[in-house]
């Protein structure tokens, strides 16, 4: 009973910040499953309750626990994994010169640079270059927005500075 | 030039492929924390590489930026105790949301009530996600127990009503003409709000036109 009381009182703070994030990361065009993520989640702290599982931090974890079954509610129906040269091809991006290199030189050239990076800037640098903005490159690795800035700016120029060198020695 | 860069990278990347997509959960730790700094690069490297990712990373952030407030509201969960206590003395209004999302099925949010929560699947027409030739003539939801009357808007992929009917006293409602002349190829969803002693949403359902 005890638990039964423990696991009200948890839906009940819970339900709007839960409800809000499924909803959210469902997104309008997976909407309708909110009733059913939502129920997962809440019988999945149900099970923690029930097998004696004292939850240290019961909002983190139930908040975490939603995010995470919306995501993966979404990813059943969503298509098959594409990698970015895909979504590339998708966008039908031409094939542009790197200043009158062919693209497999191109290609070449950029990765024997991006080796020559220092580690940090070479994982700004291969975000930067993935689309991601400063902020987001800060919060995958876990850095400060403005370390992500610095390590971005640096790694770019000496990415373009090691390009015109080696294509200098070609 | 980071044009031109961006193009050479992306070649580049294709030929180093992502591996296996990490689970939620990772991608969940990826954004809310905590994670080992060698898992984190793990993870952040697979983001960087795959589209899909990527964009549920991105999702997963911008969810997270939003929560914030509720999570601090609800926060110091260090002394939990006490304060869950508390909170679900003080938040018995949020008893409302629990019936925003189960409806009047679980109202007590009981344990045993939640696994008697009949699956959400409405058997409508067209049927959920239907890829039809041309805009149908009639949507039809089920009838609902003491519902007044039910007030349907028809929406587009951007969210705009296109059409809005009701309320009507019969779980259906025919499109007519001219709505059905203005419906354009692509997606469109729909939802009905049942009118009656509590305020209910079905849907909201999508279907899809395939004409030009």
């Amino acid at each position: 009973m005890a638990r039964e009381e423990e696991f009200r009182a948890l839906v009940e703070a819970t339900t709007r910040l839960v409800s809000s994030a499924i909803r959210r990361v469902l997104g309008r065009r997976h909407s309708a499953l909110l009733p059913d993520v939502t129920q997962e989640v809440y019988l999945a702290v149900w099970g923690q309750l029930q097998k004696g599982k004292n939850l240290e931090h019961p909002t983190s974890y139930i908040y975490k626990v939603a995010l995470s079954a919306a995501l993966a509610a979404v990813r059943k129906e969503a298509p098959e994994m594409r990698s970015v040269t895909e979504e590339a091809e998708l966008e039908q991006v031409p094939a542009a010169a790197l200043d009158g290199l062919q693209p497999a030189e191109q290609s070449a050239l950029l990765a024997q640079v991006l080796d020559l990076l220092p580690v940090e800037e070479r994982r700004a640098v291969n975000a930067y270059l993935a689309g991601f903005g400063h902020e987001e490159v800060a919060a995958l690795y876990g850095w400060t927005a403005s370390v992500a800035r610095h390590r971005i700016y640096r790694g770019i120029e000496s990415l373009k500075r090691h390009l015109a060198r080696d294509r200098g020695k070609a | 030039m980071s044009g031109e860069l961006r193009r050479a990278w992306r070649r580049l990347a294709a030929e180093r492929r992502p591996g296996e997509c990490p689970s939620s959960e990772r991608l969940v730790d990826l954004v809310v924390g905590p994670l080992p700094d060698a898992e984190r690069v793990r993870l952040a490297e697979h983001v960087t590489l795959c589209a899909r990712c990527a964009a549920d990373f991105r999702t997963l952030r911008e969810t997270h930026a939003e929560a914030a407030d509720g999570l601090r509201a609800l926060g110091g969960e260090r002394r939990a105790g006490w304060r869950l206590a508390l909170v679900a003395a003080g938040l018995a209004l949020l008893a409302a949301g629990v019936a925003l999302v189960f409806g009047d099925r679980s109202p007590s949010a009981s344990p045993d009530a939640l696994r008697q929560v009949p699956t959400p699947t409405v058997s409508v027409s067209p049927p959920n996600e239907a890829s039809l030739a041309e805009p149908p003539r009639e949507l039809r939801w089920p009838a609902q127990r003491d519902a007044r009357g039910y007030t349907l808007r028809l929406l587009d992929a951007s969210g705009q009503v296109v059409w809005k009917a009701g309320p009507v006293a019969e779980a259906r409602a025919e499109l007519p003409a001219d709505v059905r002349a203005k419906l354009a190829a692509g997606s469109y969803a729909w939802t009905v709000q049942v009118e009656g002693d509590e305020k209910e949403r079905l849907g909201p359902f999508w279907f899809s036109v395939g004409r030009s």
